[in-house]
């Protein structure tokens, strides 16, 4: 459509209209995604600590098929003497997140929110888990054992 | 009109805006006592904000310090314990009635047009609350809330293609931690309040541009009263509406003083203890039902299920489009309804005995 006083005239009031208004909504769009961008990555999780992927531990302080609960990195680790060697196995459950517990009489994990079942290497023997434990490096030294994240 | 409300009257306009919208404003009779349900939730939030802002000022926003401030509230802030046993036993009467009111608006079908938008930012309060619910619950850092707080979350791993980066990012890290704290701080004071107070004025304004619809009456498709008819808002209602808030008043303070505990069973007394789960746990009563759905059915149906069910639920207006309201005038509709009660009595009362 053209306006009165416009005729002839290289550019139709219309299409100059329709440019500005795509100008405008183009730089609304841009200033959006640049407010909105830090915005998301300030919500994001925050990297976690690095610290303490090593624990150190006396190797008669755990009994044979006894299993003792120690925190590395701030998560729960269970580990267990099993006569010829240890496990450290990640006390999360792989189905909600509940800590399992160290069944000795069993030899099992055992999770306390819906009854999911571990062997002492973390596979699952039953219930809703869909993964097994997550299994964690041991070395074994003279006197002590270090437990570490793989 | 003399004095400060009149010098306040000629700037603002306020005299005849709270005629028009509160003293004179007509209403069709009968469906009053179902319309004051809506004012004793609107009086309900009110009573979270001023108990939650009281709260606010003994209670300690770090975890490590939270558990024992709200102990500190308890027995040593004089009528600390009035303030907290309010603001928690008030909160689940709140998500009560809510779901009172939901489920009269979807029986007596007053959800049709012209209040579909009305049902919708009403579907949308009631996810805000349950967010509010969720969110406080996390707040006193007890076992109870540290381990609901991460079989809920956890949860969300079941949500198609983005479901554990879902998790990580509700709780801030990979498992529930300070960042879990920190965020639901946040979303119980600050954005979940201000965002609900915008829906409600939303809720509201269409509410009464619409009028309270009419008692559905069988055989016919009324939605309305004609304009002018029907009993000025001021007295009748005032007064109606004023007694279910007494009522509700005195209903959370009978079990604030006859059934103090009624809300809170052993494990919130315990500070929370991320390397010990304690036996079975449970969220609060108004999720027993997301709770028990995946104990009975695998968990991928489950989820699918409960997003049928919200889906549904926002989408009701838009699939049951008839005129008729009266219950028995559109079976399928009732049926519908009435189905998704009974399965939530059931899986509800299921997970309280599981
Ligand atoms: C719809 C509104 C609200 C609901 C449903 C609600 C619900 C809850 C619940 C269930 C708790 C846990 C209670 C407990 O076990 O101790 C809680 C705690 C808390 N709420 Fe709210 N709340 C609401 C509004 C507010 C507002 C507006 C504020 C602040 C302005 C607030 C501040 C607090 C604080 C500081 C706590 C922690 C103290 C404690 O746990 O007792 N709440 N809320
Ligand atoms: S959280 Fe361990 S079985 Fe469900």
């Amino acid at each position: 459509m053209r306006n009165d006083d416009d005729r002839g005239a290289p550019t139709p009031v219309a299409d100059r209209r329709r440019a500005l208004q795509l100008l405008l909504s183009g730089s609304a769009v841009g200033v959006a995604a640049l407010v909105g961008w830090p915005v998301a990555r300030y919500v994001q999780p925050a990297p976690e600590d690095e610290a303490a992927s090593a624990v150190e531990l006396p190797d008669d302080e755990i009994g044979l098929w006894d299993a003792k609960l120690i925190a590395l990195r701030g998560r729960p680790v269970l580990v267990v003497n099993t006569g010829d060697g240890y496990e450290a196995i990640s006390a999360v459950c792989t189905h909600l997140g509940c800590i399992v517990k160290w069944k000795k009489g069993r030899r099992q994990f055992f999770c306390p929110c819906h009854g999911g079942r571990f062997d002492v290497e973390g596979r699952v023997l039953g219930g809703p888990a869909p993964r097994p434990l997550a299994r964690l490096e041991v070395e074994e030294l003279p006197g002590r054992i270090v437990v570490r994240l793989a | 009109m003399s004095g400060a409300a009149g010098w306040l009257d000629r700037r603002t306009g306020w005299r005849d805006f709270f005629r028009r919208h509160f003293t004179e404003a007509r209403l069709p009779v009968g469906s009053d006592s179902w319309l004051s349900l809506g004012w004793v939730l609107v009086f309900a939030f009110a009573l979270q904000i001023a108990t939650g802002m009281l709260l606010l000022l003994y209670f300690v926003p770090a975890p490590e310090q939270a558990f024992e401030s709200v102990g500190r509230i308890m027995s040593e802030v004089p009528y600390g314990w009035f303030v907290r046993l309010i603001h928690s036993h008030a909160a689940n009467w709140m998500v009560l009635g809510l779901f009172v009111h939901l489920f009269h608006t979807a029986l007596s079908g007053s959800y049709k047009a012209p209040r579909e938008l009305t049902w919708i930012t009403g579907c949308l309060l009631l996810l805000m609350v349950l967010g509010m619910a969720l969110s406080g619950y996390i707040l006193p850092w007890s076992q109870l809330s540290y381990w609901a707080t991460t079989v809920v979350t956890a949860s969300f791993r079941y949500v198609p293609f983005v479901g554990q980066e879902l998790v990580e990012w509700v709780r801030g890290g990979e498992l529930v931690g300070a960042p879990t704290f920190r965020r639901a701080f946040m979303a119980h004071v600050a954005l979940l309040p201000a965002g609900l107070a915008l829906v409600l004025v939303f809720h509201l304004a269409l509410a009464r541009r619409a009028g309270p619809a009419p008692p559905p009456v069988r055989g016919r498709t009324s939605s309305g009263t004609a304009p002018g008819a029907g009993i000025p808002f001021h007295p009748r209602f005032v007064l109606k509406h004023g007694i279910q808030i007494v009522l509700f008043l005195m209903l959370v303070f009978a079990t604030v003083f006859f059934a103090p505990h009624l809300f809170s069973p052993l494990e919130s007394f315990l500070a929370a203890d991320p390397f010990d789960t304690p036996p079975n746990v449970k969220p609060e009563w108004y999720l027993l039902w997301a709770y028990q759905l995946p104990r009975m059915v695998p968990e991928r149906l489950s989820l699918v299920l409960q997003g049928v069910a919200v889906t549904g639920l926002f989408a009701l207006p838009f699939l049951d489009r008839g005129p008729a309201r009266h219950p028995l005038d559109r079976p399928a509709a009732t049926a519908a309804v009435l189905l998704a009660l009974v399965a939530l009595v059931v899986l509800t009362v299921l997970g309280y005995l599981a």
